[in-house]
């Protein structure tokens, strides 16, 4: 017996899922799909639109219900058009209001690549500013590492060779080449954490809005390194607006991907202890929490 | 249904073949010179107050084998790691001989509702038999 026509359905940049044929007839009829969706079955060369499929051109036609999604042009500056003026824009927006602009995004990941790769090169002159003024703070760390019962870690670190400073910067810049590509992966992550729950935001998507998220929260941090002159002060500062730029983050990822920032929260949790970065996120936690006490007392 | 499929890329689609292989690629070359500066992670603060692994425990090490090719001890400290590596690997060889044949296809997993079903349960026990994994290997 022959299989059943599995039929992939693509719309804008985001893939809806694998069909059979009876579904999409259907789905045409009670406006689930629309005649603009793309469609791929196997032996095709190219995707083409479902109106242009000759066993759908009567369901096609069909006036869509208004069930239908309306095709909402995005209201995101950064989506509209590529320019300093658009990228603070967004920044803005998605700091003070992100309910009205981001749920209309498309957040095609290209788009949103280039605008975490602007949103470090705007950072790197802060962190480059920060080395060579305040140069290693390796002391300091290892420093707080021991007041943490990390003495072993603290004497591996002080054991092992300083970098030249130039050696660093460029370590710097290259990690601006490969930072939004990790962020990426983290998204990846994200985004299974989200169909583990049976939320349905897309891949891309979720990609997409956590490279925008992570670039607004770098870019919110990048002040910090100006307080480079105290490590503990910027400790402390750091971590007292851990929780407000966590509100800003998850706020951010939870609107672009269409659910709830306190779901987004838990996923991430969750992903952070699959991942074991709570081993490292916890000590800086704790180094912060310190610093602002020293901070404190002085 | 779960299944790998060939087809065309659709418009806007996001491009596996180039964005992985150098996420890999850079991540790779980042961890190996971490390795080479003798810098220590900070040890596993769950395991230190509660005497069992988290979910990650072993994973450093895990990459400090796979870097000195000791893939076998590397899949003892970590076998979901040790395996992520190698999807990472294979995907990026893939990709590698893809972009060699200039190939219209691309491989894509297709799921339908029944399929990702079955993946989130397959995810679920993975984690899980990692974990009891982990619970006997490191804390022996």
């Amino acid at each position: 017996m022959s299989e059943p026509l599995q039929i992939h359905i693509a719309r804008q940049t985001v893939q809806l899922g694998v069909f059979s044929a009876e579904e999409i007839a259907a789905g045409l009829a009670n406006g689930r799909f629309l005649p603009t969706d793309l469609a791929w079955t196997h032996g095709q060369a190219a995707w083409k639109p479902l109106g242009e499929w000759p066993q759908f051109a009567a369901a096609a036609h069909v006036p869509p219900s208004p069930a239908a999604e309306p095709d909402v042009a995005s209201l995101i500056p950064w989506e509209q058009g590529k320019s300093l003026g658009s990228f603070f824009a967004t920044v803005k927006l998605a700091i003070l209001s992100p309910r009205e602009t981001l749920a209309t995004g498309r957040f095609a990941f290209g788009d949103w690549l280039v605008f975490c790769y602007l949103a470090l090169a705007l950072t790197l002159p802060f962190q480059l500013f920060a080395l060579f003024a305040f140069g290693s703070r390796n002391h300091q760390v290892a420093g707080l590492m021991s007041q943490l019962g990390l003495a072993e870690v603290a004497q591996k670190m002080l054991a092992s060779p300083e970098p030249p400073l130039w050696a660093t910067a460029i370590g710097m810049v290259i990690g601006v080449g490969l930072a939004p590509l990790v962020y990426a992966l983290s998204g990846v992550f994200q985004s299974l954490g989200m169909k583990l729950f049976r939320m349905t935001s897309t891949l891309e998507r979720t990609v997409a809005a956590t490279l925008l998220a992570t670039s607004v929260l770098i870019l919110l941090a990048a002040p910090l390194q100006l307080l480079g002159f105290s490590f503990l002060l910027q400790m402390g500062v750091a971590f007292l607006t851990f929780v407000p730029l966590s509100i800003v983050y998850f706020r951010v990822l939870g609107v672009a991907t269409g659910t709830s920032p306190w779901a987004q929260f838990g996923i991430s949790c969750l992903v952070f202890f699959v991942l074991c970065c709570c081993c490292c996120l916890v000590p800086v936690m704790l180094a912060g929490g310190l610093g602002a006490l020293a901070v404190a007392a002085h | 249904m779960l299944r790998l499929v060939r087809r065309p890329a659709y418009p806007g689609e996001l491009n596996h073949e180039l964005v992985w292989p150098l996420t890999f690629l850079g991540l790779g070359a980042a961890g190996w010179a971490w390795f080479q500066t003798g810098w220590q992670l900070p040890g596993c603060l769950f395991m230190k107050w509660t005497g069992w692994p988290c979910l990650g425990c072993g994973g450093t090490r895990c990459a400090r084998q796979l870097a000195s090719l000791d893939f076998a001890q590397g899949f003892r400290f970590h076998p979901l790691f040790a395996l992520l590596v190698l999807g990472a690997a294979l995907w990026t060889l893939w990709s590698a001989v893809w972009w060699l044949r200039r190939d219209p296809l691309r491989l894509r997993l297709a799921a339908d509702e029944a399929g990702a079903r079955r993946l989130r349960r397959g995810v679920l026990v993975t984690l899980v038999l990692n974990w009891l994994w982990q619970c006997h290997y490191l804390r022996a």
